[in-house]
């Protein structure tokens, strides 16, 4: 058997993709689009920043600086939406051209909905809503790696960025939609679409879900909180597999960064002070976190299971 | 059923990969004296970053010199894909390659790093934008960090030319074709 040919298993070219059909193995397609994504992301975020910051002000601004960041975080936002749109959203879609067979596009990213995903969607939401407490714990536990005390130095400046922002913030709708909404379907189209089915083709399931969640955890260039990122990556990756649709994935991702705001956005000095990284969370919180989402992830699972067996019936 | 190349490229790989990491090495390292003794601090686009430019361009066509060796040596067409894996593996060597180089330099000449620090900090400086203690704060930062801001640079140079390399050796897989008769099959 070819190289090409260990991609799918199948020998008929009709059925392959043009990234197989012309020798492009899979961890090249799915590591060279992660690193070319986030710097064009990165780049070109930062210019239409600059460019909307110098059309308001008249004047070019240095956003290295923390007093220009807080100032213009909302242009930022707009240059980050924008980023993520084009790149990690539409981007994605047409490098899953190349590496999706002909016409299959959506299916392979996982666009699928019935009234069963509809029913899992409805458990992820409460599954991640249920599994903030481990999340804090995970926090606290990544919070126990020394790090250089600059480099937490600028984390602190970042979230305290943030912290007046989403505090002083009156357009919620807006936040959302930055914070919850844009991110939960174009990270999710490329982390729970594009990297996990590529590589679960090539490298099975298990290296899939691992690879996809880790690397979402590391795409946030946030250390201090990988752990938890990472958990979340590979939890939403089980979710993407286990239902074969992205869409529970992008509902658990838009909850849980929507929870996130409006919890900012309504009890400030709540979200800033007490479910900071730097405490552990009340033990009960995180028995009753592990039970129930324990219990959540259970049902998710029979409900996956059955929905493969109607499938298989069918 | 399509040609497929099964043999080994590591020997065009680590030839393109040396020959350009030595050139590289040799330019960075010459670009370097050339900002230390003549850089005019306040020119934002100065003869050494335009050099410098070139210099990283220059280093992309290793994934094309590589290619070109692996398609020569075996007399074979290779896939896009395969030139894209050469491509990448030699950029990401040719950048390891200087990196060490740049390093072992600093035995020859110890103050060349500490030397290009201060002219950097210099040309930031000119700028403007920043008062003196901002840019005491800073000279310090640079000097105390200056390991982990070389390893950064590094890194994403050899990302940079690994992207460059990939796109050079998928280019190369299109431009270099060998002998069809002894295609491997």
């Amino acid at each position: 058997m070819t190289e090409t040919d260990n991609i799918t298993g199948s020998t008929d070219s009709k059925h392959l993709s043009w990234m197989e059909r012309n020798g492009f193995p899979a961890w090249l397609v799915v590591f060279g689009w992660i690193i070319i994504a986030f710097i064009l992301f990165q780049v070109v975020g930062s210019v239409i920043s600059l460019v909307l910051i110098y059309y308001k002000t008249g004047h070019i601004m240095d956003l290295a600086q923390s007093s220009n960041l807080k100032k213009y975080l909302g242009y930022i936002f707009i240059g980050n939406t924008t980023g993520q749109i084009v790149f990690l959203g539409l981007g994605t879609l047409l490098v899953t051209r190349l590496a999706a067979p002909k016409g299959k596009v959506f299916s392979f990213l996982g666009f699928r909905y019935n009234d069963d995903i509809g029913r899992m969607i409805v458990l992820t939401v409460f599954l991640v809503l249920a599994i903030q407490p481990v999340i804090w714990l995970l926090s606290w536990i990544n919070m126990q790696i020394p790090f250089p005390e600059s480099y937490l130095h600028f984390e602190d400046m970042q979230d305290k960025i943030l912290q007046d922002f989403l505090s002083g913030n009156k357009q919620v709708y807006w936040t959302l939609f930055n914070v919850a909404l844009v991110p939960a379907f174009c990270e999710e189209v490329l982390y729970r679409g594009f990297v996990l089915n590529t590589l679960k083709r090539k490298w099975g399931v298990t290296a899939a879900v691992l690879i996809s969640g880790i690397v979402f955890g590391l795409y946030h260039v946030r250390f201090t909180q990988l752990i938890p990122l990472a958990f979340l990556g590979i939890l939403l990756a089980i979710l993407a597999w286990k239902s074969g649709s992205i869409l529970p994935a992008m509902a658990a991702h838009f909850v849980n960064n929507a929870t996130s705001v409006l919890i900012a956005y309504k009890f400030p000095d709540y979200a800033f002070s007490n479910t900071n990284a730097d405490s552990l969370p009340p033990v009960i919180y995180i028995v009753l976190g592990f039970l129930v989402s324990g219990f959540l992830f259970y049902l998710f699972i029979k409900e996956s299971n059955k929905c493969i067996e109607g499938d298989q019936h069918v | 059923m399509e040609p497929v190349d099964q043999n080994s490229y590591w020997s065009s790989v680590i030839l393109a990969s040396l020959i350009f990491g030595v050139v590289y090495f040799a330019l960075t390292i010459g670009t370097g004296y050339y900002v230390i003794n003549h850089q005019p601090a306040s020119v934002a686009m100065s003869p050494s970053s335009i050099i410098g430019t070139v210099v990283c361009l220059f280093a992309g066509f290793g994934g094309m010199l590589a290619v070109w060796h692996h398609v020569n040596e075996y007399e074979v067409t290779i896939q896009m894909g395969r030139g894209a894996v050469i491509g990448i593996i030699t950029g990401l060597l040719i950048g390891v390659i200087s990196f060490v180089l740049v390093h072992l330099w600093e035995y020859i000449d110890p103050n060349y790093t500490s030397r290009l620090m201060d002219v950097q900090i210099a040309i930031m400086n000119s700028k403007g934008n920043m008062t003196a203690e901002q840019q005491q704060k800073m000279a310090d930062m640079m000097h105390n960090r200056g390991g982990m801001f070389q390893v950064l640079g590094a890194l994403f140079t050899t990302i940079g030319l690994g992207i460059l390399n990939l796109i050079t050796g998928i280019i190369g897989a299109k431009i270099f074709k060998g002998d069809e008769a002894a295609i491997v099959e």
